[in-house]
């Protein structure tokens, strides 16, 4: 035998099959004679080079437990010898057998068993490298098959279609036979998703419960893998194994993910993380659904209330502008009675009888003022305000309204007065609506001052730049200043004066229905400008009503 | 240790049958499926006849002999079931489905489809459930249940993974894919694509890589990631060019021709649309959408009554492939041209 040779073909084999098949090459070429190579591990042959001949279990176990190569009769009686060369490194035997004994110098044997010893080493890293490499490329199939499942999965709102997506994709990444997704509610378990079950779902699955309270996988396993587990719902379902993970998410459990096999099967741990990758998306989709639902409870309840809202804001518009009239007309009739008696139309009325009826007249006028405050109001509130918008001077108006609250302020002794009036533009606003408020401002002004006197001012306000100047025709502010002596409002009051039915403390005794200022600042606000208030407690206040100009007209 | 001794013997009969029938050489396939029956029904081999029958069936629905092919199938499953033989009796019923959706019955053909899941799952047989799976999502695709056809390719990948079916797995991809267009999610299309790309790359497989490649171009268009689609279309080119693929240079011309049109270069996109035809003659699915690219173009060009003459030659070609999603597709497409809004897509 050519030694290089044989070491030469056993190296370049690919692993210890090809070399063992090489190595009988080489024998049959040198030998001339048909050899037959064995390769045996742990006492069994696990290769054979040409092929056909046993090898007796003797001397396959007897090479196993050889330590150093050695010459071994064959049985039977074919005279034949077997060389055995172990392979502790590789942990089996080589066995060569020449069947006609003829091995020659034992060293070179030595020298092919440790050249087949490196063979062997070598094949053994290679497919450990491969086996890793399989290892790393199966993860990240895995990592890539829950990607696709996460995106087809991101597709849909609907609970429903996404679990039972997971329960599919679940049951096949897991070959398992059925998997049921299960969801705690209200204290109880309850399936919403299954794939595989051969009956109806259960209403309630203790062993899904027992994994959604222990927070923890748990495994389900028939006694000696052939028999059915200890759940009788499971058992029913031909369960042989089971798996069950929780569904949790951001520490929250939401119930849990139930993985069946009806066959005997090695859970590993790869099923395990799977099964726990998989059940959060399962939970995430949960979630996801929860919250939606949640919002779309919320928003449905909240257009609720709107609705109702609104109607009863229309409702009580109506009311009130439909009492408003039913009560405005008689109570004209009865002030107008009460002035045909006072006048004396159907006789002199005893001084008594006189004050009781100027009593009347006045409950009677203060009852009407509150009837056409609330209609105002309520127009307002309605929008159905109508503004009759018309260019016009201020100072004509401001003196209308000094003309009406002249005999109020006569009778309390109180100087209203007008202060050097400045150049004003023309405004073009609704002039009923302006005096409305500049009358309310001025018998208010009157009314809260004991000592002193009420003034009248104006002036332009700012840079003459309005909101909206340019595009609307606005051209700058006017503003009317009505300032008094009275009391004045504490910082904390001076917003509720403006709220509907908001009297502070003491404004009761001085009359009025409160409704007065909020109507006058809605108005304002109506008519593109604003009203507002300044004031120290202990000395006076200063109403401002602002308006836009809204006209090209000089000012004056 | 691990020892791997290579099979000292040649190639079995029924593995160079497998061999051939991967190759598409289905005469020699036949032959050697039917030599493998005899010499295992006289070596005693049950199982193996079994295989060899089933492989012959394979063989008949490929030339769509599929009553014949039912009786092999039929015979394979009942040897297999007498013999014990589960596996290859779970596999008679994956081919007893695939004969009944060739004969147009889809529920029978899903129902056996089910079997075979099942009987798959029994024995841990995680391929035939990927292979079974994989078949059902066609029948839904073909019926216009674009959801389910999505829902079962995703399962067909899950056990392909288990099983480490490699090249299955990039025909699950390449159908979720192109579900997924279907259903307008051209980001997840793009990916799925791409992610069939990768492995057909990794396995060399360029006939399934030359699809792949032509298929993404549609998602990347819709995306509007022209350079990318471009790039794709010359890689479909290349593919089916190395293997000869007409339908898959036809779909890769009907694509650059829509990349024509979007870039308003009509005549380009009529020397592509026109090449895609001269290249895709047999009646496939491939054409009808190159005929229903024809009908774009024509409707872009105010040509009304040449693009329905287009669309209606893809009806009729879709409505023959029972092709129910693509006929509807075109019916709105004909509706559209007939109440003014031009028909075409973007």
């Amino acid at each position: 035998m050519d030694l290089r040779d044989a070491l030469l073909r056993i190296y370049e084999s690919s692993g210890p099959g090809t070399a063992v098949r090489a190595l009988g090459v080489v024998l049959s070429e040198c030998a001339g004679v048909g050899h037959t190579v064995w390769l045996a591990r742990d006492g069994t042959v696990a290769g054979v080079w040409p092929g056909g001949e046993p090898l007796s279990p003797e001397v396959a176990a007897a090479a196993a437990r050889a330590e150093r190569p050695g010459i071994r009769p064959l049985d039977g009686d074919t005279g034949g010898e077997a060389m055995v060369l172990p392979l502790h490194e590789d942990d089996g035997a080589l066995v060569l057998v020449g069947a006609a004994g003829t091995f020659g110098d034992p060293a070179h044997w030595e020298t092919l068993g440790a050249a087949f010893a490196r063979v062997a080493a070598q094949h053994r890293a290679y497919a450990q490298v491969e086996g890793e490499r399989d290892l790393l490329r199966q993860r990240a199939e895995e990592s890539e098959a829950l990607h696709v499942l996460g995106l087809a999965a991101n597709r849909t709102l609907d609970p429903d279609e996404v679990l039972t997506l997971v329960a599919r994709f679940t049951r096949t990444l897991l070959g398992a036979h059925y998997v049921t997704v299960n969801t705690l509610a209200e204290g109880s378990i309850r399936t919403v998703a299954a794939v595989g079950l051969r009956a109806q779902a259960p209403a309630d699955d203790p062993f899904a419960a027992r994994v959604a309270a222990a927070r923890k996988p748990l495994t389900l396993q028939g006694d000696g893998g052939g028999t059915a587990v200890p759940e009788p719902y499971h058992a029913a379902e031909g369960m042989r194994v089971g798996l069950g993970v929780p569904l949790a998410l951001f520490g929250e459990t939401f119930g849990s993910l139930v993985i069946g096999y009806r066959r005997p099967y090695d859970l590993a741990p790869r099923d395990t993380r799977l099964a726990l990758t998989l059940a959060g998306h399962a939970a995430v989709a949960i979630s996801n659904a929860r919250l939606h639902g949640a919002l779309a409870q919320r928003t449905g309840e909240l257009e609720r209330a709107n609705e109702e809202l609104r109607w009863t804001t229309e409702a009580k518009d109506r009311f009130f502008a439909s009492m408003s009239h039913e009560l405005r007309t008689p109570l004209n009739s009865v002030l107008g009675y009460h002035s045909l008696l006072l006048e004396g139309v159907v006789g002199e009325l005893e001084p008594q009888a006189r004050s009781f009826l100027e009593r009347a007249q006045r409950s009677t006028r203060n009852l009407l003022h509150l009837v056409n405050d609330v209609l105002d109001l309520s127009k307002i509130e309605a929008g159905k305000l109508e503004l009759v918008n018309a260019p016009m001077r201020m100072r004509a108006i401001v003196e209308e309204a000094l003309a009406t609250i002249e005999p109020l302020a006569a009778a309390r002794q109180i100087a209203v007065e007008i202060e050097p009036w400045p150049p004003l533009p023309a405004v073009h606003t609704d002039a009923d609506r302006v005096r409305q408020i500049l009358i309310n401002l001025l018998s208010n002004a009157v009314k809260f001052t004991d000592h002193g006197r009420v003034t009248l001012s104006a002036t332009v306000a700012g840079d003459g730049a309005a909101p909206g100047a340019g595009a609307d025709g606005a051209h700058g502010w006017i503003e009317v200043h009505v300032a008094d002596t009275g009391p004045g409002i504490a910082a904390e009051n001076q917003e509720r004066i403006f709220h509907e039915f908001e009297q502070i403390v003491g404004a009761t005794a001085r009359g009025g229905t409160g409704l007065g200022l909020p109507i006058s600042r809605k108005l304002a606000r109506l008519l593109g400008g604003d009203l507002t208030v300044r004031s120290d407690l202990g000395h006076g206040s200063v109403f401002t009503l602002r308006l836009p100009v809204r006209s090209d007209e000089p000012v004056r | 240790m691990s020892l791997s001794v290579e099979a000292p013997s040649v190639p079995s009969d029924l593995a160079q049958a497998g061999e051939q029938e991967q190759l598409g050489h289905w005469t020699a396939a036949a032959r050697l499926y039917s030599r493998a029956f005899r010499s295992a029904t006289l070596d005693g081999r049950v199982e193996e006849a079994a295989d060899a029958l089933r492989g012959q069936a394979r063989v008949l629905i490929r030339e769509e002999r599929h009553e014949e092919a039912e009786e092999l199938a039929t015979l394979s499953l009942e040897i297999a079931q007498r013999a014990g033989a589960r596996q290859s009796a779970a596999r008679a019923v994956n081919v007893l489905g695939i004969i009944r959706h060739g004969q147009r019955d889809w529920a029978a053909s899903r129902e056996l489809f089910r079997r075979a899941v099942e009987l798959a799952l029994d024995l841990g047989d995680d391929e035939l459930v990927g292979l079974a799976c994989q078949n059902a999502g066609v029948i839904a695709y073909g019926l216009g249940d674009l959801r389910e056809a999505r829902a079962a390719y995703l399962e067909s990948i899950g056990s392909f993974v288990r099983s480490g079916s490699s090249e299955n797995a990039l025909h699950a991809y390449n159908n979720l894919g192109i579900a997924s267009a279907d259903l307008r999610e051209w980001l997840e299309a793009d990916v799925f694509f791409s992610r069939g790309i990768e492995i057909a790359e990794r396995l060399s497989h360029t006939p399934l890589l030359a699809k792949l490649y032509g298929n993404r171009a549609e998602p990347l268009i819709e995306i509007g990631d022209l350079e990318a689609a471009e790039a794709t279309l010359q890689g479909a080119e290349r593919a089916a060019a190395a293997v000869g693929d007409r339908v898959a240079l036809g779909v890769a011309l009907r694509w650059r021709s829509k990349l024509a049109r979007l870039r308003g270069d009509i005549a380009a996109a009529e020397e592509h649309v026109e090449r895609a035809l001269a290249t895709s003659t047999d009646p496939t699915l491939e054409r009808a959408e190159i005929l229903l690219e024809l009908g774009d173009l024509r409707a872009q060009q105010g040509r009304a009554d040449a693009a329905e003459a287009a669309y209606l030659l893809s009806r009729e070609l879709s409505h023959s492939l029972d092709a129910d999603g693509q006929v509807r597709e075109l019916d709105a497409r004909i509706w559209e041209l007939h109440h003014g809004r031009g028909g075409g897509s973007p």
